[in-house]
């Protein structure tokens, strides 16, 4: 048998075990999702009807929503909903979950795309700076690390706010788009104080670990055996940092949930119309079956990340596809 | 150490050799020595907070509302309804550094526990025990307490029950990790050869090598936890009003932002302080115990 075909046997069978493992761990946070929102002290049907309701009408509604049949088979129910795309309906917003949570994914995935983009540059650039030649640039680099790593998302975002919108209005303090406007341009501006925001403690979870491998590297012989080979600085920095890349992944993808939790709180602090700014209205709201639908796309979001950051790095990582190399 | 084997002849009195063990205080690098003295004194202010001379953080006069800085008796400014700003930071700081430091401190001992359980189980215990950490690890801390803080309801109790099952995860993940590597050092085998008994393995060789490092891990942790109990008060899943929480004077102080935005920067320093403060005696901490410096 060659090489190829057992590496490629290997690979499949690592994606596949993921595969198993993200289906079980999805399947378990739906369950917290649920029981957490069930768990919830009051009757959903008084909510739903107000006060003024009679208790017939409440036992009717219950019988409607399931609310009498054993939790299991709630749970259960609701899940088979789910996975046909029927989040339940949002009475706070008038309209079927599933139509409020479209336009905010799309928001939240703009956001956080935007955020990780930043975040990989912020990370090159930073590694590099605390790998440098000379201490003070070291030192410095390393507080500003600490720092990054460290300050919550929502105070710097409203810092950002602050200095750069209101103070010296460079860049607009909330919303998606001008009214009127609304080309990629405009998004982009409206994006980047709330991206940057995000993107600064990923960043610097980036550069650390890039910051580990190239120190790695630099106590071998590879880098000045290949510079005597001829090489380019170029040339030796693409290999450095070839190295560092699957490290680099996965802390990204960790991060990916970092920068949700924190978009939770950046997008109201920007009027961001997402994800994150639908859940905290939604609990101010007790519209819990929006509550659920959000909190539920967004750990499947995180959940779905890692699995790609894994497949990713299984892709990259000699040690799994031996045969190619 | 390593010098004063180089400078002294091979036949030195045993004291001059003898391993001088220095306190991990005098061991911290500068910057945690620093972040250390400036988290004892805030402490120290939030601790005699009832005895210094501070308004009433609960109650203003409405004719003062949003002061600016430096205002005749406000040295901070007020709020909108009047209260003294310094007043309220340092009792919302007491609330937060309790909603801060108690959830980990739980989490510290039952995640150390699940580890070291984990850690010296064969392989089917860890990795069932290993598999539930992961799962929970699949959730954003942020919304796992927000799940939590909606399900338990708002107050200071259920704040912290709902932070302690965030951090129980990471802190399992890395007692058991420390714990998988202290086992099959060489003085825990020569422990086992010479017969000592699973108990006593645990609490003479294994526990006092891994329960530093989970203590400095769980120090840097105080940080991330400010910061989430601070952003669920902000959006009104924390301690109710008017019980001052950094959290929630964040969010009051956001109708600030377009008039007197220097007043909406108060509570948002006090947050970014602590949330820094606490990650760099940790890593401080973790330097000292492991002796690695993160630059050479």
């Amino acid at each position: 048998m060659d090489y190829k075909a057992i590496a490629q046997n290997r690979l499949a069978r690592f994606i596949g075990g993921r595969l198993v493992l993200t289906v079980f761990t999805a399947f378990f946070v739906s369950m917290v999702v649920f029981f957490a929102i069930r768990a919830i002290p009051g009757d959903p049907a008084l909510i739903l009807l107000g006060n003024d309701s009679t208790p017939e009408e409440r036992t009717a509604l219950r019988t409607v929503m399931g609310l009498d049949e054993p939790l299991i088979f709630q749970f259960f129910g609701w899940l088979g909903r789910i996975v046909t795309g029927d989040f339940g309906f949002a009475y706070s917003q008038g309209r079927p979950v599933a139509d409020v949570l479209g336009p905010a994914l799309t928001n939240t995935l703009l956001l956080g795309g935007a955020a990780s983009i930043l975040a990989i540059i912020i990370g090159l650039a930073m590694g590099n700076l605390a790998t440098s030649r000379w201490r003070p640039v070291r030192r410095a680099t390393d507080w500003v690390e600490a720092f990054f790593l460290s300050a919550p998302q929502y105070t710097v975002a409203l810092v950002f706010l602050i200095v750069f919108a209101v103070l010296v209005p460079l860049f607009p303090a909330g919303g998606m788009s001008t009214r009127g406007d609304g080309g990629p341009l405009d998004v982009a501006s409206h994006l980047v104080l709330p991206a940057l925001a995000l993107a600064l403690a990923p960043g610097a979870q980036m550069a650390r670990s890039l910051k580990t491998s190239i120190s790695t590297l630099q106590a071998t012989e590879l880098l000045p055996s290949l510079r005597a080979r001829g090489l380019s600085p170029l040339r030796l920095s693409v290999h450095a940092h070839h190295n560092a890349l699957p490290p680099m992944i996965t802390v990204l993808g960790i991060q990916v949930g970092s920068m949700l939790g924190g978009a939770l709180f950046v997008e109201n602090i920007f009027s961001i119309p997402g994800l994150g700014a639908l859940v905290v209205q939604s609990v101010g709201l007790r519209d819990y079956q929006l509550v659920q639908g959000v909190s539920l796309l967004v750990a499947v979001i995180f959940i779905v990340v890692l699995l790609a950051a894994d497949v990713l790095n299984a892709l990259l990582d000699p040690r799994i596809r031996v045969g190619r190399a | 150490m390593t010098n004063s084997s180089a400078s002294t002849p091979a036949v030195a009195s045993v004291p001059a050799v003898r391993f001088h063990r220095r306190s991990i205080l005098s061991r911290l690098p500068v910057r945690s020595s620093v972040a250390l003295g400036i988290l004892a004194l805030i402490v120290l202010v939030v601790i005699a907070a009832p005895i210094l001379p501070l308004a009433n953080p609960l109650s203003g006069s409405l004719s003062d509302r949003l002061l600016p800085f430096l205002s005749d008796g406000h040295v901070l400014g007020t709020d909108s309804q009047g209260r003294d700003m310094v007043s309220r930071l340092v009792f919302a700081t007491r609330t937060s550094l309790i909603a801060g430091v108690v959830p980990i401190i739980i989490a510290t001992l039952i995640g150390l526990i699940i580890g070291t359980i984990a850690g010296l189980s064969g392989k089917v215990v860890n990795t069932i025990l290993m598999r539930a950490v992961d799962i929970m690890f699949a959730f954003p801390g942020v919304l796992l307490s927000l799940l939590l803080a909606i399900t338990l309801g708002v107050g200071l109790s259920t704040l912290i029950l709902a932070l302690t099952v965030v951090w129980i995860a990471p802190v399992a993940r890395i007692a058991e990790t420390e714990v998988a590597r202290i086992r099959d050092l060489d003085f825990v085998v020569a422990a086992r050869a010479s017969g000592a008994s699973m108990a006593s393995i645990l609490l003479r060789q294994v526990t006092p090598v891994s329960l530093p490092a989970v203590l400095a891990y769980s120090t840097s942790l105080v940080g991330a936890n400010v910061a989430i109990a601070g952003g669920l008060g902000f959006i009104g899943l924390g301690v109710p009003s008017p019980e001052p929480e950094l959290g929630s004077i964040l969010q009051e102080m956001q109708v600030a932002i377009y008039t007197d935005p220097s007043l909406a920067l108060a509570p948002v320093v006090v947050i970014l302080a602590l949330s820094v403060l606490f990650p760099l005696i940790g890593d401080g901490l973790r330097e000292a115990i492991t002796g690695r410096g993160s630059d050479s």
